[in-house]
């Protein structure tokens, strides 16, 4: 026997068929986002779920901008999104009054802040590029909000959690050449290349790290 | 590209979450911050919570590829959870037709063919034992459960595709409670589905007697 729903529930059949079935999954996507009434603005705020969120990734995945535009402000007025400045963290609080922000709701809020044009396809479609890494970073009271290689330049964006020029953190780049390289972009950051890796000293300050390779 | 200071917040958050120590074996009780209130009845159970926070850590991946570290961590934890008594706790204790059957909340019309109101398992009731399947402990060999072992395999998969490393390709332990202890990997899952779905083009049940179109 067939059970039949509606077209709004193609919402979240159309978020996991989109990288395997793009077509299929955008006529089901647009039937369900009518369903919705996201041909304008909905009304809110919206109920706590997780359909808005989804149809967020794939609004962006597909570079839907009025629709993103759309859902970003309903999100907004609905959501409740919520810093803790101590620890640094955000989340979603959806007004539902809970001690624990809500996992599920959350995870497709914070899928849908990370999307971008072609990411969610991307993800699935091939494993991420090999590249030499940074690790031992100490996270979560150090992170890099951008890390990657650029034309044989490695690209680092610091962002401790507390600020402080006077202390430093290490964290060390694997698999790279040993060679000459060159580290600018931070005062009195410092680096020592070992034949397995090179340890970066760098002080606790937002700010952005070249690593630059110099000649043999 | 790079991450947006709210992306970076929910990653501090989800990593505090996912490194709190809990039990999801049979003898524990995982933390209260995994969500089993969402969605019901289909989606409220915390393995639902492991699954859905891989996708945005699968995503920012590739916003800073040169640091993959923290993301592997995370879903290393989110694995490990997965392959808890709790992860299954609906196959492991909803045996047979739900005895509740007569007494659903109105708000379950929509998941019941009219005629059968009052006579027919939720969505959600996963109805391990029926006929002519039996009692199957193992989720991951179960006739059923697809949504189990599937949404199991976009969780490895995702880390899969951010590490090479092959860490679940070795054999893990699932269930563990007892002789309801099953051994499996990676790619093990993966065949085990696939075997499925060449048995069963139209399509596996997710709880038994019951395909859903994704």
């Amino acid at each position: 026997m067939h059970h039949k729903l509606s077209v709004a529930a193609a919402v979240t059949t159309s978020f996991y068929a989109a990288p395997q079935a793009p077509t299929d999954a955008r006529r089901l996507f647009d039937a369900a986002c009518t369903a919705l009434g996201l041909d304008a603005d909905p009304p809110t705020p919206l109920r706590a779920g997780r359909g808005h969120a989804s149809a967020l990734i794939l609004a962006k995945e597909w570079g839907l901008t009025e629709l993103a535009e759309r859902l970003t402000r309903a999100i907004e007025a609905s959501y409740e999104p919520t810093w803790d400045d101590d620890r640094g963290e955000f989340t979603w609080g959806m007004s539902l009054d809970e001690p624990h922000p809500r996992g599920q709701f959350n995870a497709f809020l914070a899928a849908a802040e990370a999307a971008g044009p072609g990411m969610w396809t991307r993800l699935s479609e091939a494993p991420l590029e090999p590249c030499p890494q940074v690790v031992d970073v100490d996270f979560p009271a150090v992170a890099l909000t951008r890390a990657e290689w650029v034309n044989g330049c490695l690209m680092l964006k610091l962002a401790p959690l507390v600020e402080d020029p006077n202390r430093t953190t290490t964290f060390r780049i694997v698999d790279v050449e040993p060679r000459l390289w060159y580290l600018t972009g931070i005062p009195n950051a410092t680096m020592d290349v070992t034949p397995s890796c090179v340890i970066v000293r760098v002080p606790l300050v937002h700010g952005t790290l070249e690593f630059t390779p110099g000649s043999y | 590209m790079e991450l947006s200071k709210r992306s970076l917040g929910w990653l501090r958050y989800l990593d505090r979450k996912a490194k709190t120590p809990d039990n999801w074996n049979k003898d524990g009780r995982p933390h209260p911050h995994w969500d089993d209130r969402s969605d019901p009845p289909m989606a409220s159970w915390h393995r639902f919570d492991l699954v859905d926070s891989s996708y945005a850590l699968g995503l920012m991946a590739h916003r800073t590829p040169a640091w993959t570290e923290p993301y592997v961590a995370i879903l290393d934890e989110l694995i490990q959870r997965h392959t808890g008594w709790w992860s299954a706790a609906d196959w492991l204790t909803q045996f047979g037709p739900d005895p509740d059957r007569a007494a659903y909340p109105d708000a379950y019309r929509m998941f019941i063919p009219e005629q059968l109101w009052g006579s027919y398992d939720v969505p959600g009731w996963t109805a391990n034992g029926i006929e002519p399947w039996g009692v199957q402990m193992d989720p991951i060999a179960a006739d059923g459960m697809l949504f189990y072992k599937g949404f199991f395999l976009v969780l490895l998969g995702i880390r899969s595709m951010i590490d090479p490393d092959q860490k679940w390709n070795s054999p893990f332990e699932m269930i563990r409670d007892g002789a309801n202890t099953f051994t499996w990997t990676h790619t093990e899952i993966a065949e085990r589905l696939t075997e499925q779905w060449m048995a069963a083009p139209i399509g596996c049940h997710c709880e038994n007697t019951k395909i859903w179109p994704y």
